[in-house]
């Protein structure tokens, strides 16, 4: 009896306990699916407001309002804190408000999750470019070979841009050629434009002769294309080739007559052609009067460059360079008359006018016109002044 | 399990309950929408609150640790689910309307609270549900952390105070769950993202040893600010206690005017903390305020937890130094981000008095190891100046502020443990071996005037033999024979000097004495234990903790 007393007590201990157990787990359930509807509305909530945020954040910094984008962003990033997008957009807001630092530490954030994507690579070289970091170099590097999600070769692009003005800024020309160079290895032939731009850009970079090529190359493609014709012709000239650059500049000027860097170039052009008196195929009497005409030119602005400096050139025992020059000149002028079959006496008549305007270029400031023309050809035919030795 | 991710849940709901209510009351961005809901919203939140403390839930007032620790310790495990529900509504309310409180003290007593009532409903006996607690207790704090191991060892570290094979398992697949909820339905992304740490330098480990010294400072300003304050607050009339949540609120909506960041819980400012994203002076005065505004949200009764205050202060101020130690030494390179980080384990140092939860809270929401050596520095210095100026931890200090005595687990931690060898004389006893003739044992006992002797048998165990008994072995030609015949098998026990003394008392008890000897050769007598020994080492023990026992500040 009391055994049957204490089965049944034991039965209904454990069927409570079941029971419990099993109300546990449909109460489990019922949390679960009451607590996924309260999720999802609060996860749509969430991005709804993210969304929000994020474009008034984008505007604001298209709008170049970077302290509201700041504070929008922000706001974004509260509701979505792992969103790359958001944190890019935030560290380009915080760059332009310049807080650096501030930028860095969302962009290294951003790098550690993400160390191939070009556009945070980008984004950090810039930073870092800024601060005057090398490691800048590292992260254009790694952007230029990072995933990017689109228009890769726009942004690659836009990279080496980025990575040549880096390198511009720093003074280095090596460097920055080289990345022409290899923007030009991987610009399509038949991208004319993109070819002049590369022009441009090593003409900045003190590369004519690349430059040229990258000209003629756009001109290849489109031969009335304005910009890489003044740009052959601006290239030819750096390089020294006048006659070479005149039929592009004449081809310009006549495209677009409005120019007036390329009407300039081309006026300046002929003048060096119509002033040099090495000019192979001229006659005689039109390379003396050439010779002649720049002795005249050199030594009239060698004196009124003197007089503006308070120099008097003339003295028996010369001192100062300006008297010396004037000295040699003086000596020439007996010359003048016996030019005709003494190619050495133009010459020395030419080293004359180059050490003349030489001189006045470093005393009274830049060279204009005949006087520039004179230098130019100077430096053409490589004369050396009145104590070297030139010759061409 | 059941209890983990019954607490994951209501922990994810509760979070979502804070956030609603902030985005509905003070607007969706990160400061209020207008400075009137910024200083009135708070001001309104404090009235409903005290209106629900007062009226509906008295008992959420207070400490959700201690509450749980009073649960385990007085109450047999039983935390009300009143309880639980209160919380979670009060909480929700006061920390979305911008107190400056943060959400996983709460979290931890709902998941006491839920643990609790399970057992009371599968009618576990009152062992089973004492230890329940605690582990509800875990799962609803590691899922207010989003970190297991930090929850874990909370638990150990401030709730239970010893470790056990069983609690452990427990407390961990409870946790686990938790966990696991919350990262099922709110994403496995941690409570703040830590940005890529660079490792440190040695002469950096000076600027982390200074923020130690920062951090243990300001722990003790916020515990001063609370053990002053508070009590004082307290002795109030009742009425009183229905305003000072609103005016507290009104305070912290004053503060808010012109720093928000203060207002709420401060996640999102700690990230944006580690991030770099304030100057260091900015980060000084919000640490600043931000202990004002958590010490006058805690004394005023509103309800919730200074968990995240403690972290948003910790890196705010680990954010200032990291960011001054650039400024007086340019050359070091370590991060602002990393000092923040560390701040957040030097304050749980600090202020909540738990070294060890505070070292693997780092590790675990900055997944990165190499930051362990900052961290120890830091976190020992602030612990140690924190423990030095303020005898009595912030939990202990909280009840016995309401007036009970709960176990405090630091001072358990703290006093020495008795062992072996401080209560352990030298042999008295003469030592024979078994193979000795009951003669030479005679004579050996004679010569040394003593009524018992020890024999060690080659096996190195031991037996005591009195005198009177070797007598009438002796009689009859018996002395001629070897102990080891005579003697009947009645080994003694034995104890290593390293053994707690409270484990040897079950030895001594009904024996003239105990072999204390090398745990290398158990033949070796190191000593011997008497019941009179033992209980005198206890006597001198207890004369010395009475003469340094502690007071309430």
């Amino acid at each position: 009896m009391e055994e049957a007393k204490k089965a049944r007590k034991w039965a209904a201990r454990v069927w409570t306990r079941e029971t419990l157990l099993l109300t546990s787990l449909l109460a489990l359930g019922i949390l679960f699916g009451v607590t996924q509807a309260a999720v999802s509305y609060y996860h749509g909530k969430q991005a709804d407001l993210a969304n929000r945020w994020f474009q008034r954040g984008e505007a604001a910094l298209k709008a170049n309002r970077p302290k509201e984008a700041i504070d929008d962003l922000r706001n974004a990033l509260s509701y979505a804190p792992d969103n790359p997008t958001f944190q890019l957009r935030l560290a380009q807001a915080l760059a332009a408000d310049n807080r650096i630092d501030a930028a860095e530490a969302y962009l290294l954030d951003l790098w550690n999750s993400e160390p191939g994507s070009g556009e945070v690579n980008f984004e950090l070289a810039q930073l870092e470019a800024r601060k005057g970091n090398p490691d800048a170099v590292r992260y254009f590097d790694n952007a230029i070979y990072g995933a990017w999600k689109e228009n890769t070769a726009e942004q690659r692009w836009n990279t080496r841009l980025a990575l040549f003005h880096y390198w511009m800024s720093r003074h280095d020309l090596g460097q920055a050629q080289g990345q022409l160079l290899a923007m030009a290895a991987e610009t399509s032939n038949i991208d004319f434009q993109r070819r002049t731009q590369i022009g441009q850009l090593q003409m900045q970079a003190d590369d004519p002769r690349h430059a040229l090529e990258q000209f003629r190359e756009a001109l290849r493609i489109n031969s009335r294309y304005v910009p890489a014709l003044a740009g052959a012709g601006g290239a030819e000239i750096a390089i020294g080739e006048y006659e070479g650059a005149v039929p592009y500049l004449e081809t310009a000027a006549r495209l677009a007559p409005h120019g007036p860097k390329v009407s300039d170039q081309l006026r300046f052009a002929r003048l060096v052609l119509a002033s040099d008196p090495f000019e192979i195929g001229l006659g005689a009497a039109e390379r003396d009067s050439r010779t002649i005409d720049a002795y005249l030119q050199a030594q009239s602005r060698l004196a009124s460059c003197a007089t503006q400096r308070g120099v008097e050139v003339a003295s028996d025992s010369p001192q100062n360079p300006f008297q010396q020059i004037w000295a040699m000149g003086q000596q020439l002028q007996l010359t003048l008359r016996k030019l005709r079959g003494q190619p050495q006496t133009a010459l020395q008549i030419m080293n004359f006018v180059y050490s003349a305007e030489n001189l006045v270029a470093d005393e009274c400031g830049p060279l204009q016109g005949k006087d520039k023309a004179l230098w130019v050809i100077g430096k053409k035919h490589q004369l050396t002044g009145v104590s070297g030795q030139g010759g061409h | 399990m059941l209890i983990g991710l019954l607490s994951g849940l209501a922990v994810v709901c509760f979070r979502i309950s804070i956030e609603t209510t902030r985005i509905w009351l003070l607007g969706s961005g990160l400061a209020p929408a207008s400075w009137e809901r910024t200083l009135f919203v708070p001001l309104v939140a404090g009235i409903v609150v005290a209106l629900l403390v007062m009226w509906a839930f008295p008992d959420v007032r207070g400490s959700g640790v201690n509450q749980t620790k009073a649960a385990v310790y007085i109450y047999d495990g039983y935390v009300p689910f009143r309880t639980v529900i209160g919380k979670f509504i009060t909480c929700a309310l006061s920390i979305g309307c911008g107190f400056s409180l943060g959400p996983e003290d709460p979290s931890l007593q709902m998941g006491a609270g839920i643990a609790s009532v399970m057992g009371r409903r599968l009618r576990l006996s009152q062992e089973k549900t004492r230890l329940l607690a605690p582990v509800g207790a875990a799962a609803g704090l590691a899922a207010a952390f989003n970190a297991p191991i930090a929850g874990v060892m909370f638990v150990f570290e401030e709730v239970i105070g010893t470790w056990s094979a069983g609690g452990l398992g427990g407390l961990i697949l409870a946790a686990a769950s938790s966990v696991t909820i919350l990262r099922l339905f709110l994403g496995s992304q941690p409570i703040f993202r830590v940005p890529p740490y660079r490792g440190f330098s040695a002469p950096e480990l000076i600027g982390y040893a200074v923020l130690g010294v920062f951090g243990g400072f300001a722990s003790l300003v916020f515990l001063k600010f609370l053990a002053y304050v508070r009590p004082k607050l307290r002795k109030l009339p009742r009425w009183t206690f229905y305003v000072q949540p609103a005016i507290a609120g009104l305070l912290i909506g004053a503060i808010g005017l012109a720093y928000p960041q203060v207002m709420g819980a401060g996640y999102v400012y700690i990230d944006q903390g580690l991030h770099g994203q304030f100057t260091w002076q900015t980060l000084g005065i919000l640490s600043g305020l931000k202990i004002l505004a958590t010490g006058m949200a805690f004394v005023s009764g509103t309800p919730g937890g200074m968990f995240a205050p403690a972290m948003f202060i910790g890196a705010t101020l680990g954010g200032a130094v990291g960011g001054a130690e650039h400024i007086v030494f340019p050359h070091l390179h370590g991060s602002v981000s990393a000092f923040a980080l560390v701040g957040i384990g030097t304050l749980f140092a600090g202020f909540l008095r738990t070294p060890i939860t505070s070292v693997f809270m780092v590790l675990e929401t900055s997944g990165n190891y190499s930051i362990i050596i900052p961290v120890m520095i830091s976190n020992t210095i602030a612990y140690l100046i924190s423990r030095r100026y303020q005898k009595v931890p912030l939990f202990d200090l909280l009840s016995r502020q309401e007036g009970v005595d709960l176990p405090s687990l630091e001072e358990q931690r703290e006093q020495p443990v008795l062992r072996v060898e401080h209560a352990m004389n030298p042999p008295a006893f003469p030592v024979v071996r078994s193979e000795s003739l009951v003669g030479e044992a005679i004579a050996m006992a004679t010569s040394a005037n003593a009524h018992v002797l020890l024999v060690r048998f080659p096996s190195g165990r031991w037996m005591a033999v009195e005198r009177s008994q070797l007598d009438r072995y002796g009689e009859a030609d018996g002395r001629g024979r070897k102990l080891s015949d005579v003697l009947t098998a009645d080994w003694l026990p034995t104890v290593h000097p390293d053994q707690p003394l409270d484990a040897a008392i079950g030895f001594v008890q009904g024996r003239a004495v105990v072999p204390v000897v090398s745990r290398v050769d158990p033949g070796k007598l190191e000593g011997v234990l008497t019941l009179d020994d033992v209980l005198e080492t206890y006597k001198e023990a207890s004369n010395d903790s009475r003469g340094s026992s502690h007071s309430v500040p």
